[in-house]
Formats: C-alpha cells, structure tokens, sequence
C-alpha cells in the first residue's frame, strides 16, 4: 500500500491532472448517456401515448360515424322514401286532375287525396328526414343536412382527431430515435476515455476529443429540446 | 538482459491495455448504436400496428356506410322502377277495361315515377361541403370498392412493416445482449490482466461484441 502510494506521489503532477480529467471526462460521459437514455424513454413513452390515442379516436369516431349513417339511411331513409314516393304521387295526379273534368277529375282527386294521406300520415310518423325542413326545392330528401345535423348533435366525436394523434405520436417516436441517437458521441467519448488511459502519451489529444464528443452529444439534445 | 524483459513485459501490457481500452469503447459505441436501431425498429413497429389498426377501422366503418348509402340508392330506384311498372300495367289493363280513369292515373304515376327516379338519382351526388358534412364523413360517403381496395392495401403494407421492425427489433435487442455479455467478459479480463487466461477471455470477448456488431448489421438488412 506504502509502495503505491509512493509511487503515485512519483507521478507528475500535471500527469496525475490528465489522469483525473480522464476520470472526470467518463464520469461525465456516463451521467450525459443516462440523462439522454431517461430523456429518450419519456418520449418513446410520449409517442405510445399519442399513438394508442390515435387509435381509441379512430375506433371512437367510426363507431360513431356507422352509428349516425344508420340511423339516417336505415331508419329514416327509407320510411322518408315511402313518403317522398306518395307525396310525388299525390302532386302528379293533382296535377292531372287540374287539367281533368268530370268522373275522370273525381277519380284522379280521390287517388291524390289518399296519396297525400299516406304521405301526411308518414312524415308525421316521427322521423326527423321526412320533414318539410330536409326537402330540397326540388322536392328532394336533404339527406346529407339531415346527416350533418344528426352528427352535429355530438359535436365532440365529429371533431375527434386521430390524424393530429398520429402526427403527435410520429414526431415524439423520432425525436425518441433522434435523442437516442445521441448517445453514439457519447460511446465514442467512451472509447476516447478507454484509449486515453491506456496510451498515456496520447491521453491528453484523446480527452479533449472525448469532451468534444460528449459537447456534440449536448449540442443534438439541446436541439432537440429547441426545435 | 533484465532491461530487455523489462520493456518486452511493458510493451506486451501496453499491447494488451490498449486492446482491453479499445474493446471497452467499441462496446459502449455498439451498445449504443444497437439501441438507437432497437428504439428505432420498435417505434417504428409501434407506428405501423397503430396505422394498420386505424387502416382496418376505416375499412369497417367505409364499408359499412358506403353500404348504408348504396342500400337507400338502390331502394331509391327500385321504388321508382316499380312505380314505373305498375303504372304500365295499369295503363294495359285500363286500355283492355276502357277505363279513361284507369289510363288518367296511369299517366300520372307515369309522371310521378319518373321525377321519383330524378330524385332518387340526387341520393347517389357525393356530399359537398356546403352540405355542413365533415371531411372525413364525406370521405367515407363517397368510399367506392376501389377506395376501399386502396385502404385495405394499404393496412395490409402496415401489418407487413409492423412485423418487419419487430423482427428488427428483436433482433437488435439479442444484439445488446450479446454487448452486455462482451462487456462482461472485458470486465474479466480486466480484473485477470495480461496472462494467458485473460488473453483468452479477451479474444472470446472480441469474438462475443463482434457478432453483436454482424448481428446488428444483419438486423439493419432485415
């Protein structure tokens, strides 16, 4: 114990400060891969979050999505039919009738009036498409405004975004890759370390490229967090 | 005489730092190339499988209301087909009855048909943006076989990457095994020193992080 204490107050001083900056650069070199490894987990873990969001707003808006089509094309759609078919009917023969005379006109008049029932007693049948409100001036069905007033009722699961989740989650899983990434400088830094202590007369080029190394690690992170 | 032994035992162990210094560098440096390439493969992974299960969302969900729709359409017209028929038919009998009742209101369900056929051909105009319909439910009104053909290209490509980058990542993850156990063995050597059995252990761990090296480049071709 004696003897190597000897022998190291043999070493030169400026040695031994070469020696400890050797020391210090992997110490360094050490703690900046852990603290850029911690980093790029947050954000791979950011980037998972982002992404199972995405996907719990695409099942979230089909859902949705199929559900309100349904409604508006199975349920309604085609009792509006059925009442669009009568009321066309009950127009056209009217419209015979005006220009009819005797029992052909009261023939054609009773045929409207029970078409115009028909149509009255389905449009009144509770159903939103049927309605005066969603006919074109055509006298078509507004199928696609009822449809957009139906998915209007839920505003929140038309504005869901999965795309935006998706772009969130692609951007954290790179800047993951890209900060991971960082730690190649660092493994360098390592080797420079490593060859520093076992060729002394080199150590002191080999440190400072050690630093330089572990310096552009930092430089990426920063850029990184900036950009 | 004791000179020479001297230096040639200096320059074998400087030999021997050296190899042992520089093994330690490349490990750090293979480890952490291989897991910049096992993050990389498994966020990649991670992407595709979230692409491939919205992909086969979108699939379900176009299909199902492309159907909804082109089931009103075809209703739309067969209802104004019908009317057609019927109101020939009626025209026929009332013809052979001589009934100018018949054939009056044969003439108008005539009418009435063909501008419920003119009607039911609107149902089939893909929703505008005036129509206050979002993007995307637009998008999947107007889903054709064709589109939907596409989409399902499309999510199969993902499922196909998917598998592709976690094969990748796997194989970066034995990878970083194989450096942990070359660094294990560096350690060894390190403590054994220069002398035969820490040779040996030093040429195995050269040996154990240069397939960490090949592995990972294999992994990179996969």
């Amino acid at each position: 114990m004696a003897a190597v204490e000897a022998q190291e107050r043999e070493v030169d001083p400026q040695e031994r400060g070469v020696r400890s900056g050797v020391a210090l650069m992997l110490a360094v070199a050490a703690v900046v891969a852990a603290a850029l490894a911690g980093r790029a987990s947050l954000r791979a873990e950011s980037a998972f979050d982002a992404w199972q969001q995405a996907g719990r707003a695409e099942v979230k808006h089909g859902a949705a999505l199929v559900e309100d089509v349904r409604f508006v094309y199975a349920d309604e759609g085609p009792s509006a039919l059925r009442a669009l078919e009568a009321r066309v009917r009950a127009e056209e023969l009217r419209e015979a009738a005006r220009r009819s005379s005797g029992r052909v006109r009261a023939t054609l008049l009773l045929e409207a009036r029970t078409a115009e029932a028909l149509a009255n007693a389905l449009e009144e049948s509770g159903f939103d498409l049927g309605r005066e409100a969603y006919r074109n001036p055509d006298g078509g069905l507004a199928i696609h405004r009822r449809l957009a007033d139906v998915r209007g009722e839920d505003p929140a699961l038309v504005a869901l975004d999965p795309e935006a989740h998706q772009a969130r989650g692609n951007r954290a899983g790179d800047r993951a890759v890209l900060g991971l990434a960082a730690t190649i400088p660092v493994g360098v830094a390592f080797l420079f370390g490593a060859l520093g202590q076992a060729l002394p007369r080199r150590r002191r080029g080999l440190v400072l490229a050690g630093w330089g190394c572990i310096a552009g690690a930092l430089v990426i992170a920063v850029l990184l967090e900036v950009l | 005489m004791d000179l020479d032994l001297e230096l040639a035992h200096r320059e074998s162990r400087t030999r021997f730092d050296v190899r042992l210094a520089a093994l330690v560098g490349s490990a750090a440096i293979a480890a952490a190339l291989l897991g910049t390439l096992e993050m990389h493969s498994g966020k990649r992974e991670e992407r595709a499988f979230t692409m491939a299960s919205r992909l086969a969302v979108q699939v379900s969900s176009g299909t199902a209301v492309s159907g909804l729709r082109s089931s009103l359409q075809a209703s739309a017209i067969t209802q104004g087909a019908a009317g057609g028929l019927e109101s020939a038919g009626r025209a026929i009998a009332a013809i052979e009855a001589g009934s100018p009742e018949g054939g009056a209101i044969a003439a108008a369900e005539e009418r009435a048909s063909e501008r419920l056929l003119e009607l039911a051909q609107a149902l089939l105009e893909a929703p505008g943006p005036d129509t206050g319909l979002d993007a995307r439910t637009r998008g999947a009104l107007e889903a054709t076989p064709e589109t939907l053909t596409l989409l399902v290209a499309e999510q199969n490509r993902q499922v196909d990457l998917a598998e592709r980058y976690g094969n990748r990542e796997n194989a970066a993850i034995f990878g970083l095994s194989l450096v942990a156990i070359a660094a294990v063995l560096l350690g060894l050597a390190g403590i054994l020193g220069e002398g035969r059995q820490g040779r040996m252990i030093l040429t195995v761990a050269t040996v154990v992080l240069g397939a960490s090296v090949l592995w990972g480049g294999w992994a990179l071709l996969r």
